[in-house]
This record gives structure tokens, C-alpha cells and sequence, in this order.
């Protein structure tokens, strides 16, 4: 395999046989897009060619669910004009995932598999599989000889095809939908890196939550507390102040002490802590869920979002969680940022994660 | 990496990843048979101009061939005269042949009728029918047509000689083979 991904590197196949395609990454407030291209002269071969930010019209899309597809079609539309590819790759609100993990006996064929996790589907999750679109990932586990352990992600087929029919209105083709917090995982986490890595994506309106055990997502979870609850709590004791100037105060004073207004940084302490301790409950519950697998123990969490840049939110999260936290490097398995300066200031590229991982994925 | 589109889309997907994967192949083999087709003109070319050369050299060698061939026909038409007029050269005419028989003749022995054999045009031989006045004088002309060297044998049936006068006889000369000179052995 090591032959043929040199080969490959050596003489890449044409980008018209890889299906260009971009990154879109829907939110509920916005959504984001990302395309990069192969440049043989970078080390790790990718160039930013497109990216981009555009708003959703508010009540469009709540909570991952699609009410207006004719805006979410719109925003679409924009995004081909803009970009003029018709390929997407799109990302699926992770509050409506359902992941389970099962086991599935080895030798058994591909066709076989997919028959018995649909046996299995409704045992786990609250849909029956003809109302579900499901996938899976084959789990590396070296302890268990004769079982592969499976890791299955469903999704409603309403919200899928909701999805789906806004891509097809607008005029593009939706090759992939993925999970966001796999997307994120894409481009967060080095490629070919094994452990387990808990991702934390600091959203404006929620904050989402994977695991990520040797490159496959295994857990989702949604907190619903994001950047826009700091500001109304901000705004409590700070008046009607513009989100931009909040923006501001988060991150430059954020959750450092005696570095501002003592006040702002307790209301910011109180909402970051709630964040903690909600983090604190998966973090102890996945390490104490699977014991016998000393790799599954989340190694680090890894911040991304566009709510991240909140001064000292990485050594606030450490000292309270009691595992390493940092900010992510969202660009490392495009390109090194010691050779190529990305167009995307730093403190936005947070929130271009999931947009990243999807543009990532076909390419990496 | 888990992918969730629904069935139909990811069957499309895959029919245009094949038909475009397909098409990159097809691309590539038409421009290699393009490539393939450039590098081959000047061999092509090249081949054409020889071959040409060869056509002009074979029509000029054919038309000297074939003067040749005429050349040889009209050779072989002259060398056939040739040998016709070498043959007629050394025969002897028919007058000569009659004029010594004549003379053999004499007074005593009549000549009724002279039959020329030819073979190939050459005499071959002469039957030579008579009445012949004695014995003696049959007998003394066939003595004559032997020693004469014009002349290889000349046979007289022993029947000839059964009437003592005025005997009927039938005399068959052989003429002496001509050699054709112009033969090898």
C-alpha cells in the first residue's frame, strides 16, 4: 500500500478523475466552504484555492433541522457561483447522528456486514432501518482475534434527504455527507495517527463534541451552550455593547485574571465552567465505558471553532479537566504553515475546521 | 470515513467517478496513439520516399528487362534463321539429285517416277521407281548411286532382279545426313 501511495504521490491521477469538489460545512447561522487543490511544490502537495463565509438567514435551519430548504438552496447556489464547482462535500449536524459501536464476526463478507447492522440498527438507535441511511467503519482491535468491531453512524433519511434536495435544487452534486465531528477529526488530527483524541468544537450557538479513536469518530455529542450564551451573559452586566466589541473582550481578556474587568471574567469563568464540567461528564464516561482498552483513554482534546480564540480557554480547560488541551492547528494535514502563510487569519481559520476536513478528505 | 448520501446518489456518484475515469483512459490512449502517429511521420516519410525510389528503380529495371527480352526473342528468331539457312546451305537441291540420277541413268535404264522423303525439310531419302532394260545395267546403276558420295545406300529388292529385260524395279535411295554444323554435341 506504502508502493502505490508513493506511486501516487510521485504521478498524482488527474484532479478531473479525483471529482473536485469542495468543502461545505452548514451550521445553523452560517455556513462555510473550502477548496484546495494539489501544488506539487508544497511538501504536503495542497494549495488553498477557495474559501468562504456566508450567512443563513436565522430560523432557516435549527438544531441541524432544515426548515427553509429554499434558503439553505439559495446559499447553495451562491456558494457554485462563487466557487463554480459543482461537487460537494457536506457535512450533517452531528445532533442528529447516531453512533453505536457493535461487533461483527470476522471473514464476513462486505454485503453481509451491511445485513446484519441492519439488524442491529434498531437495537441501538431509535430508527427502523428503512427510515435510516447508515454507514460504518471497521475498528482496529488487536485484543479480539475472531470479532472486528464496527462503528456505525445513522442518520434520519428525512434529514439526510433534506440536505440532499437543497444540494440538488441548487445545481450541485453532493458526493459525500459526513458527520462534522469526523470532518473535523480530517483535518485536525495527522493523518495515520493512532490514540484517541476528544474533539471539541466551540460553536456560536453549540458546542459539539466527538471521540475519535485511531482516525474513526466513535462518539458525538452536542452541548447546547455556545459563543452566543458568553455574550448575553457578557451583555448582563455589560449593556446592549456590539458582539464585535464582545468578540474583543473574550479575546484579549477572556479568562485571564486581572487582566480586565473582574466581573466580566467571572460571568465568562461561570459559562466556560458549565462547558467543563459537561465535557468533564463524556470524558469520564468513555474513559471509564471501555477499560480493558488502555488506547481508548482520550489522550488530549483539541479545540477548534469559531468561538475558540477566548483567551486562556485551552490552560482554563486543562487545569479543570485534567488532560491536555490545546487550540488545533486546523491547517496541518493541508499544508505546513512554516512554508506557506494561509490566506485565513488564524483566529477565523478555527471555525473553517469542519469546511477543511470535508475539502481534506478525498485528498489526504 | 463514513459517507452518508442516499444509495441512488452514491450509484451516480460511482457511474460518473467510472465514466470519467473511462474517459481520462481513453483520453490518454488517443493521445498516445496521436503521439504515436507524430513520431511515426518522418518514418513514414522516409519509408515512402525509399519505396518510391524502389517503384522508379523497379519500372526502370522492368522496362529494361523486358528490352531485354525482346532483344533475346529477336536473338533466338535470328539464331532460328540462322540454322535454317546453315541447313538449306548444305542441302542439295533437287536438281543436282535429279541430274545424277539422270546421268546414272544412261541409255538403258528408264526413270518413271523420282518420290522425295523429307524430314524437317531435308531429304531423307529418294524412292526411285524405273524399268530397267537388262539385269547388268539395274545392277551397274545401283553400284553407281552406292559409290556416289551424295549418297548413302541405295537398297534394290532382290525381287528386282528376277526378270532378265525389261525389268521393273523400285529403288530406295538414302540420302547422305546433312550435320547440322551450328550444334554441339
Amino acid at each position: 500500500m506504502k508502493v502505490l501511495e508513493t506511486l501516487g504521490k510521485i504521478i498524482p491521477p488527474p484532479a478531473y478523475m479525483q471529482l473536485p469538489s469542495i468543502g461545505v460545512d452548514v451550521s445553523d447561522t452560517s455556513l462555510k466552504y473550502i477548496q484546495f487543490k494539489n501544488d506539487h511544490r508544497s511538501r504536503k502537495g495542497l494549495r488553498l484555492v477557495s474559501w468562504g463565509d456566508i450567512d443563513i438567514e436565522k430560523g432557516a435551519l435549527e438544531r441541524g433541522v432544515v426548515h427553509k430548504g429554499d434558503t439553505l438552496t439559495e446559499v447553495l447556489r451562491e456558494v457554485k457561483e462563487r466557487t463554480g464547482i459543482k461537487n460537494v462535500r457536506v457535512s450533517l449536524p452531528e445532533e442528529r447522528a447516531y453512533l453505536f459501536e457493535t461487533e461483527i464476526k470476522k471473514g464476513t463478507s462486505l454485503k453481509e456486514i451491511r445485513s446484519q447492522l441492519e439488524f442491529k440498527l434498531e437495537e441501538n438507535v431509535p430508527l427502523s432501518p428503512r427510515d435510516a441511511f447508515f454507514d460504518y467503519e471497521i475498528i482496529e482491535d488487536s485484543l479480539n482475534q475472531n470479532m472486528h468491531r464496527v462503528s456505525v453512524t445513522a442518520y434520519a433519511k428525512d434529514t439526510v434527504l433534506s440536505y440532499y434536495d437543497a444540494c440538488r435544487k441548487a445545481g450541485v452534486v453532493p458526493i459525500a455527507f459526513e458527520v462534522e465531528a469526523q470532518a473535523i477529526a480530517c483535518a485536525l488530527i495527522p493523518s495515520h495517527t493512532k490514540g484517541t483524541y476528544m474533539i471539541v468544537d466551540f460553536g456560536k450557538t453549540r458546542t459539539g463534541v466527538g471521540i475519535v479513536h485511531n482516525g474513526v469518530l466513535m462518539y458525538t455529542s452536542t452541548i447546547d451552550l455556545g459563543g452566543t450564551l458568553l455574550s448575553e451573559a457578557m451583555r448582563t452586566k455589560l449593556g446592549n455593547v456590539e458582539e464585535s466589541e464582545l468578540t474583543r473582550i473574550k479575546n484579549t481578556q477572556g479568562l485571564m485574571q486581572g487582566s480586565g474587568a473582574t466581573d466580566v471574567h467571572d460571568i465568562l469563568t461561570k459559562n466556560i465552567a458549565v462547558i467543563a464540567d459537561e465535557i468533564g461528564i463524556r470524558i469520564a464516561y468513555w474513559n471509564t465505558k471501555d477499560i480493558t482498552h488502555e488506547d481508548r483513554q482520550i489522550q488530549s482534546v483539541l479545540l477548534c471553532g469559531g468561538s475558540v480564540n477566548m483567551k486562556g480557554l485551552p490552560s482554563f480547560l486543562t487545569q479543570k479537566l485534567g488532560v491536555d488541551v490545546y487550540r488545533a492547528n486546523v491547517w496541518q494535514n493541508a499544508f505546513s504553515i512554516e512554508e506557506t502563510i494561509p490566506p485565513i487569519e488564524r483566529r477565523y481559520s478555527f471555525g473553517y475546521a469542519t469546511a477543511i476536513g470535508l475539502a481534506l478528505a478525498p485528498l489526504i | 470515513m463514513t459517507n452518508l448520501i442516499p444509495p441512488t446518489a452514491q450509484t451516480q456518484v460511482t457511474r460518473e467517478y467510472w465514466i470519467r475515469t473511462v474517459s481520462v483512459w481513453l483520453f490518454l490512449l488517443s493521445f498516445g496513439c496521436v503521439i504515436g502517429v507524430i513520431v511515426y511521420i518522418p518514418v513514414y516519410v522516409l519509408v515512402q520516399n525509399q519505396l518510391q525510389v524502389f517503384q522508379n528503380e523497379f519500372k526502370q529495371v522492368s522496362t529494361e528487362n523486358s528490352s531485354f527480352e525482346d532483344s533475346e526473342k529477336a536473338l533466338i528468331l535470328a539464331n532460328t534463321l540462322s540454322k535454317l539457312l546453315v541447313s538449306s546451305g548444305t542441302t542439295t537441291p533437287f536438281t543436282q539429285v535429279i541430274a545424277k540420277l539422270e546421268t546414272y541413268a544412261g541409255s538403258e535404264i528408264t526413270i518413271k517416277n523420282i518420290q522425295f522423303a523429307r524430314t524437317d525439310g531435308v531429304i531423307t531419302s529418294i524412292d526411285l521407281n524405273g524399268v530397267a532394260q537388262s539385269r547388268l545395267s539395274l545392277i551397274a546403276f545401283q553400284k553407281q548411286l552406292e559409290s556416289d558420295p551424295l549418297f548413302s545406300k541405295a537398297e534394290l529388292p532382290l525381287s528386282n532382279l528376277a526378270k532378265d529385260k525389261d525389268i521393273p524395279f523400285t529403288i530406295t535411295i538414302e540420302k547422305e545426313k546433312v550435320v547440322d554444323k551450328t550444334k554441339k554435341p
